[in-house]
């Protein structure tokens, strides 16, 4: 019996979601980089401004931590993960990558209370301490998390696996706060999924075309590192009517790219991002915008503060996120460029 | 599968961000909650059953764009009943079924055959059938609000002047009622 249209209908929009996440991704070019190594995938952090539950808020954490760019697994050389692959090349990958590990990053996997369990009451890693200013200062009572509402628990769920010592209210702009969190583990699969993934793989690869092989692999490694087990920092918004969270990012990325986000307002979009010390002010310069209300290019300048950027730009929540970034010191000194292209 | 038994006890705001991520059962779910009132809303609107089906594809397919932007204020109804609205404004408008947002998302078209269409009809009586009488069912204050609100498409302010009361306790009885409607629904 052929399928009716509306299971037609229902088969090919759950395909079409489930393709349209794995295709969030951007790439950055950072200035100063050799070419193969120059490719840094950095997600579309935080693209969404949030719903107020904290479930809700843990599936944010979850959809940043799946996108984000993740340090290259322990042992691989440098420019390798996922540099040095062609588009087509990735294209032609990306459904085997799923197919070995999509069923890895299932319900049961993908839960971030068996990802995350309790609270930690140590210290992140240095590296990560050493590059957030904010972290290294003494902690003050309103960097307690403040409770989740109607919940049992104590902290919301989105603290759950954070060094809760560490935990830091960087900023409050226009009543909303900006927490800095480390986690223990911000990634979305546990060890057992991801060793349950790398096992699916190399399953998998024989079966693959030869031709491809080496390429999926690269991928589907780097992939299961990005979402395996690894130490990371979320930074959380909450506020009336907000409640979210993004990032999941490593302190090498965090270095590099930072961590950007942005919420849908009335008036436009509110970018947030995450830099490292010696980052004073961020400009994002905006190349004109066809059907958009600001079509011609424009810049806006934000300070940082406790290594938190927050700035409203007439742009919508995605298109936000679609600017030529420049990072100054103190002294007004570019430290870093990051173009998207 | 378990998998989808968890998925249908989501709240409308946990399947939308699931979307969000890619989690194609959540819009699975999703979709299968809403379908029904949307066909229904739909072919009461146009009367054509070709044009509720096509216009449902992109509805569905514009909740899967706007999943991101979707704020946890009670039960999705209104805001996807919204979406369908604003397609067949822009549909009424051009003259032609709107399809940007299957565009955007690369969709393939479907077609239709008369089983198709009749189901069309079954949906819409399921959906209809199940919102009219619900919202029948429900409290005094909350059944006007909704009704204005969800059926009669009159905005959260208009609201509050025809039930002279503020607009914060207008969005209160629609959601109240909404929930208490996805509950009967849910429990069924």
């Amino acid at each position: 019996m052929s399928e009716s249209y509306f299971d037609a209908l229902e088969r090919q929009l759950a395909g079409l979601c489930r393709e349209r996440a794995h295709r969030r991704t951007w790439r950055f070019r950072v200035p100063g980089m050799g070419r193969s190594a120059s490719s840094v995938r950095l997600h579309r952090s935080g693209i969404v401004a949030m719903v107020a539950s904290a479930a809700v808020v843990a599936g944010v954490v979850v959809l940043a931590l799946a996108l984000h760019s993740a340090p290259r697994p322990p042992g691989r050389p440098a420019g390798g993960g996922a540099a040095g692959i062609s588009q087509r090349q990735r294209r032609a990958a990306q459904p085997y990558v799923r197919a070995a590990i999509d069923p890895a990053v299932s319900a049961s996997c993908a839960s971030l209370a068996s990802v995350r369990g309790r609270v930690s009451y140590g210290a992140p890693s240095r590296s990560l301490v050493a590059i957030l200013g904010v972290l290294r200062r003494p902690r003050e009572p309103s960097d307690l998390p403040p409770p989740a509402p109607g919940a049992h628990r104590s902290i919301p769920v989105w603290a759950q696996g954070a060094y809760v010592r560490y935990v830091r209210r960087a900023r409050v702009v226009a009543g909303i706060s900006y927490y800095v969190v480390p986690m223990v583990n911000a990634g979305v699969m546990n060890g057992t999924c991801a060793a349950q993934a790398q096992r699916r793989l190399d399953r998998e690869l024989p079966t693959i075309p030869a031709g491809l092989r080496g390429v999926v692999r690269q991928l589907a490694e780097h992939q299961i590192a990005n979402l395996g087990p690894h130490q990371g920092v979320i930074l959380v918004e909450t506020g009336p009517n907000i409640s979210g969270g993004f990032g999941g990012t490593p302190a090498s990325a965090i270095k590099q790219t930072g961590i950007f986000g942005s919420d849908q307002t009335r008036d436009g979009a509110r970018v947030v991002g995450l830099l490292p010390d010696g980052v004073a002010s961020v400009q994002i310069i905006y190349t004109a915008a066809r059907g958009s209300d600001t079509p011609k290019p424009f810049s806006i300048t934000a300070p940082v503060v406790n290594n938190v950027m927050v700035v409203s730009v007439p742009r919508t929540g995605e298109a936000a996120l679609h600017g030529k970034m420049v990072w100054r010191a103190a002294n007004g000194t570019v430290i870093r460029t990051i173009s998207q292209h | 599968m378990a998998q989808s038994l968890d998925h249908a006890q989501w709240s409308d705001a946990e399947l939308l961000l699931a979307v969000v991520v890619g989690d194609d059962a959540a819009f699975t779910a999703f979709y299968r909650r809403y379908l029904a009132v949307v066909t229904a809303f739909l072919l009461r609107e146009t009367g054509d059953r070709e044009a509720t089906a096509d216009l449902c594809a992109e509805v569905f397919a514009a909740v899967m764009l706007a999943a991101a932007r979707y704020r946890d204020i009670g039960p999705a109804g209104p805001w996807v009943l919204g979406i369908a609205r604003n397609k067949l404004r822009a549909s009424r408008r051009r003259g032609r079924i709107e399809e940007r947002a299957r565009r955007r998302l690369g969709f393939e078209p479907l077609t239709l055959g008369d089983a198709d269409l009749d189901e069309v009809e079954a949906l819409a009586r399921h959906g209809g059938g199940d919102l009219v009488g619900l919202v029948e069912e429900l409290p005094v204050n909350e059944r006007d609000a909704v009704r204005a609100r969800v059926l009669g498409e009159r905005s959260y302010a208009q609201l509050a002047i025809d039930l002279r009361c503020s607009e914060m306790v207008a969005r209160k009885r629609v959601s109240r009622g909404l929930a208490r409607i996805r509950a009967r629904l849910e429990g069924r």
